[in-house]
C-alpha cells in the first residue's frame, strides 16, 4: 500500500518534472523550426542561380499570363499577379482589392483548383512538371503557419498527457510540411490515417517507460 | 462561362480544334457539355477526376458571381 503511494507520488513527481522538459522541448522545437525555415530561406538564396531556373522566366510569366485570362473570364477584374520565391518554393501571389474572397474560395478551395489547372496546363505546354503554389493576399502562407503552431501545441498536449492526438483533415501539401516538422523528433511520432477527404494525421507521442 | 471553360480545355489538350463546349443556360442554372478528341479525355479527367473537379470549382466560382448554379459534363464520343 504503502509503496503503492510512493509511486504514485513519484510517478506525479516525474510528470511534474516531465511537464517542465516538455515545454522547454517544445520551445526548442519551435526553434529548430525557425532556424530550419531561415535556412531553407538562405538556401533558397544561395541557389537561386541553379534552383529557381528550374522554372524558367518563360515558364512563370506563362503560367502568369494564363492565371489573368482565368480571373478575367471569371469575370474577375483588377487583379494583379507577382511571382515570388518563398522558402524553395514558387509563389504566384494574386492581389485583388475586392474580390480577394472569392478568388480563394472556400477553405482555399478556389486557389486549389486553379493550382491544379494552370499546373496542368503548364504541364502540358512545357513537357516537365511543374509545381506552381498560387497564392493570395498570403492565405495559405498564414494558414499554414497557424497549422503547424497549431500542430505544436498538440505535440505538447500528446506528451504531456502520453496519448495521442488527431488533426483536422488537410490536404497533401499541409500534412506534407506538418510530418516534416517531427521527422527528426525521438519522442513524437506522427502519421496519416483515413482516405480522401478525411486524410489526417495523428500525433502520437511515445512512451518511453 | 463558356469561354472560360473553353480556353482551360484548350490548354489541356493535344488536339484544341477539336474541342467543343456547348452552353445551355437556364434561369438559374448553366449547363456546361466538353467534348473533345477520344485521346485527350483522360487529360480533361485527371488523375481521379482531379482536373475535371478543379475546372468544376472555377466554373462554380465564376458562376456563383452571377448567382447562377453551374454542372460541367465531360463527355464521352459514342
Amino acid at each position: 500500500m504503502e509503496d503503492k503511494n510512493k509511486k504514485k507520488f513519484f510517478s506525479f513527481f516525474k510528470r511534474a518534472e516531465k511537464n517542465y522538459d516538455t515545454s522547454e522541448d517544445v520551445k526548442q522545437r519551435e526553434f529548430a523550426l525557425s532556424k530550419k525555415q531561415n535556412e531553407d530561406t538562405r538556401t533558397t538564396e544561395e541557389s537561386e542561380d541553379q534552383d529557381s531556373t528550374k522554372y524558367s522566366p518563360e515558364i512563370v510569366s506563362f503560367c502568369q499570363e494564363k492565371m489573368q485570362q482565368m480571373l478575367e473570364a471569371s469575370g474577375i477584374s483588377g487583379s494583379k499577379i507577382i511571382a515570388k520565391n518563398k522558402q524553395g518554393k514558387m509563389y504566384l501571389e494574386i492581389t485583388n482589392e475586392k474580390e480577394t474572397g472569392r478568388i480563394i474560395g472556400k477553405d482555399g478551395a478556389h486557389l486549389h483548383a486553379f493550382q491544379t489547372i494552370i499546373n496542368a496546363m503548364a504541364y502540358k505546354k512545357y513537357a516537365q512538371p511543374i509545381r506552381l503554389e498560387i497564392d493570395a493576399n498570403d492565405y495559405k502562407y498564414r494558414k499554414l503557419e497557424s497549422l503547424k503552431s497549431n500542430a505544436l501545441r498538440s505535440a505538447k498536449y500528446a506528451q504531456l498527457n502520453k496519448t495521442k492526438v488527431e488533426l483536422e483533415p488537410m490536404n497533401a501539401a499541409e500534412r506534407r510540411e506538418i510530418h516534416m516538422l517531427f521527422q527528426d523528433d525521438q519522442e513524437i511520432k506522427s502519421f496519416s490515417v483515413g482516405e480522401g477527404r478525411e486524410r489526417h494525421i495523428v500525433i502520437d507521442a511515445l512512451n518511453e517507460s | 462561362m463558356k469561354a472560360l471553360v473553353t480556353t482551360i480545355v484548350e490548354g489541356l489538350v493535344d488536339y484544341p480544334e477539336n474541342v467543343k463546349v456547348t452552353e445551355t443556360v437556364g434561369e438559374s442554372i448553366v449547363i456546361l457539355e466538353i467534348s473533345v478528341a477520344q485521346e485527350d479525355i483522360g487529360k480533361v479527367i485527371g488523375k481521379e477526376g482531379r482536373i475535371a473537379n478543379a475546372i468544376r470549382t472555377v466554373a462554380k466560382a465564376a458562376a456563383a458571381k452571377q448567382g447562377k448554379k453551374i454542372t460541367v459534363e465531360i463527355m464521352t464520343q459514342k
